[in-house]
């Protein structure tokens, strides 16, 4: 079997607060792999580790921060190497979209330019062929070209949110990282943006990590679903499978938090609130608010376990099947 | 189109501002107590006539509102009187005084803008070092300092210890008494004199000033490193140089902008402390004098030459501001 596109293996990320304060564990062992032209939804609690696996990926953490792990692209670790492995990869192998992307444009400059100079200075382009470039591209998001000339406070929220796809599109990354690409819109605009990413990391074979809190906006929009739960990864599996026979309790329950237009059903709510990242731990993450939690749980931190063939969960009872298969209203 | 109607405007508010003050210098003048003739009826022979006199070749037994008619008018002529202490035309005195400060108050002044910028920069990008510490604790340690007791401190080291620069004036009175009677002293002499007289005060103002400008830049940079779009120019892959200068400082120096212009505009206006302790025949001296003695006239052109320096440089900033934030003028 040939190397996986990217693989990230036991990633983990320490920060450090000051010289007395407790060392933060805020992703604590995360691994998975994806392929070109997969989608993988990203998803769980706010805090519980997300973003700071995305900016990890792009070597973008903050100085106080220590990192673990490897980030392997071919089969190749550019973790090792720090800034200096992780540069050459960054926007031309892996590129992003960010949260409240609409502030990632610098206000006193034009749209076309901020987009021409990621290709600048890589030997890629000189000037004149970046700014059509990018004129090009951002026709390619719906936007007209002739907007590359104009500053960021000119655009709408939501054309700022497609020039910044634009940008992410421009070294034609491999990977390309979301993370909540869509808050701060509204639904329409939100709608737009999304079936815009689909079509466009479809059409240029583009893998897509997709950060977010949106449920049933994951399970339409990727292939793969990962779980995220207090730093760590707690169940991935196909989209479909997870919503309809999720292995772990965590996504079960988040599932059915999610209010639905089916009028049989009832949302349900979370209880409590996640670890805190500088609280010791003892046995399963989430035991303290899970439903089905037993002795075992309190006292053992589950392994991963293989559900199915593309299937994983970190729960004692992800392989008894049944009993999770009973979501309330998902499945009759 | 819009952007000349922003300049419209500010050309207009710098106009109406200027007015406003003009006027305020003139009626704050009066408010004060004493008059002008107070300080010169205590000389000798001075007797009630005399002063009575003086205050009606002044104009000052004229009702208020006609003194203000009349000033205005003079001042529409670029007449801004004769001083009362010296009779001498006030115009081609405060000339004389902008002449020995400006380019005096400017060597401080400037000096003080790059020594805070790159501290400023310094501190920000090592933020958290040893370096932001030693850089911050540097420019406050001066900031904090009595401008009067760094001028004398320095004298003492440069003057009386070190004997490498002057102490006081902006000539050697031996080389301008040379000169007077005839001895051939060739320009760039006298040029080098005054620079090395200069030296002193300029650097004292400097090192006083420049605390500021570093913290304003590290607070604006540090403020800048933390928006998105320094994190996406990162994640560009950019250099961390471009990343710095291109789209970090360019947003950080907007704040700054204001500052740097605010003090261009205070340069007119000399240094009172400064050119006190270095006997620097200034701008600050002549006005603090004319304070002391009433000169109205005096005291209503070096305001006025303040107020139109400061409303002036104001103008050029906001019309600066507009070239560097394209958000401005919309």
């Amino acid at each position: 079997m040939t190397e996986p596109m990217l693989e990230v293996e036991d990633l983990r990320v320490t920060f450090r607060t000051g010289p007395r304060g407790t060392p933060l564990d805020v992703v604590r062992g995360v691994s998975f792999r994806l392929e070109q032209g997969q989608r993988l939804g990203l998803v769980g609690e706010s805090g519980c580790g997300k973003s700071t696996t995305i900016l990890t990926l792009m070597g973008l953490l903050p100085p106080n921060a220590e990192v673990s792990g490897a980030i392997r692209l071919d089969g190749v670790d550019i973790l090792q190497g720090g800034e200096r492995s992780m540069r050459p990869h960054r926007w031309t192998d892996i590129a992003m979209v960010f949260q409240g992307a609409m502030n990632a444009f610098n206000p006193t400059r034009t749209i076309g330019a901020q987009i021409a100079e990621t290709m600048r200075g890589r030997g890629r382009a000189n000037r004149k062929a970046a700014h059509a470039r990018a004129r090009a591209l951002l026709g390619m998001v719906g936007i007209p070209p002739d907007r590359a000339d104009r500053y960021p406070h000119e655009l709408s929220g939501g054309m700022r949110q497609r020039a910044a796809l634009a940008m992410a599109l421009a070294n034609e990354p491999r990977v390309l990282l979301a993370d909540e690409p869509t808050t701060a819109l509204d639904v329409m605009i939100q709608a737009q943006i999304l079936e815009l990413l689909e079509r466009l990391t479809a059409e240029l074979g583009l893998a897509l990590v997709l950060v977010t809190h949106d449920l049933p906006l994951v399970v339409e929009t990727c292939d793969r679903v990962a779980m995220m739960y207090a730093g760590r990864l707690v169940e991935i599996g196909p989209a479909a499978t997870l919503f309809t026979a999720a292995a772990h309790p965590y996504t079960r329950m988040l599932f059915a938090a999610t209010p639905s237009l089916d009028l049989d059903r009832r949302v349900t709510s979370l209880t409590g609130a996640p670890p805190r990242p500088d609280q010791e731990l003892v046995g399963c993450d989430f035991a303290p608010r899970c439903d089905r939690a037993e002795t075992i749980c309190h006292v053992m931190s589950p392994r991963t376990t293989r559900v199915t063939e593309q299937h994983v969960a970190a729960c004692h009872f992800a392989d008894t099947g049944e009993t999770h298969r009973l979501v309330p209203g998902v499945v009759r | 189109m819009k952007q000349s109607r922003y300049v419209l405007r500010r050309v207009w508010a710098a106009l109406l501002t200027t007015y406003v003050a003009v006027t305020f210098n003139f009626l704050l003048l009066r408010l004060m107590p004493g008059d002008p003739t107070s300080r010169l009826a205590r000389v000798p022979n001075g007797t009630e006539e005399t002063r009575r006199a003086l205050v009606r070749q002044f104009g000052l037994d004229q009702p208020l509102w006609r003194q203000y008619l009349d000033y205005l008018r003079e001042l529409g002529h670029g007449n801004l009187g004769i001083s009362y202490t010296n009779q001498q035309p006030v115009t081609s005195q405060l000339l004389e005084a902008l002449r020995t400060t400006v380019p005096m108050v400017t060597l401080g002044t400037v000096t003080a803008i790059v020594l805070g910028l790159v501290f400023g920069v310094v501190a920000a990008w090592w933020r958290g070092h040893a370096v932001e510490k030693s850089s911050t604790f540097v420019s406050m340690f001066f900031y904090a300092l009595p401008t009067q007791w760094l001028g004398l401190m320095l004298i003492l080291v440069f003057s009386v210890m070190l004997g490498w620069l002057p102490s006081a004036g902006m000539h050697d009175p031996g080389l301008m008494a040379a000169r007077d009677i005839g001895v051939p002293v060739s320009s760039t002499a006298v040029l080098r004199d005054t620079a090395t007289h200069m030296l002193l005060p300029s650097m004292t103002l400097a090192l006083v000033l420049f605390g500021e400008y570093t913290l304003v830049v590290r607070s604006a940079l540090l403020e800048t490193f933390g928006e998105d779009f320094v994190l996406t120019a990162r994640a560009k892959g950019l250099r961390p140089r471009v990343v710095l200068i291109r789209h970090a400082l360019r947003n950080a120096l907007l704040p700054v902008v204001t500052l740097v212009a605010l003090s261009i505009g205070f340069i007119a206006g000399g240094s009172i402390l400064v050119e006190t302790v270095f006997s620097w025949p200034g701008i600050g001296l002549l006005s603090y004098d004319a304070i002391q003695a009433r000169d109205y006239p005096m005291i209503q052109g070096a305001f006025l030459v303040i107020t139109i320096s400061v409303v002036f440089c104001n103008l050029v900033a906001d019309l600066l501001y507009a070239r560097l934030d394209p958000r401005i003028t919309t």
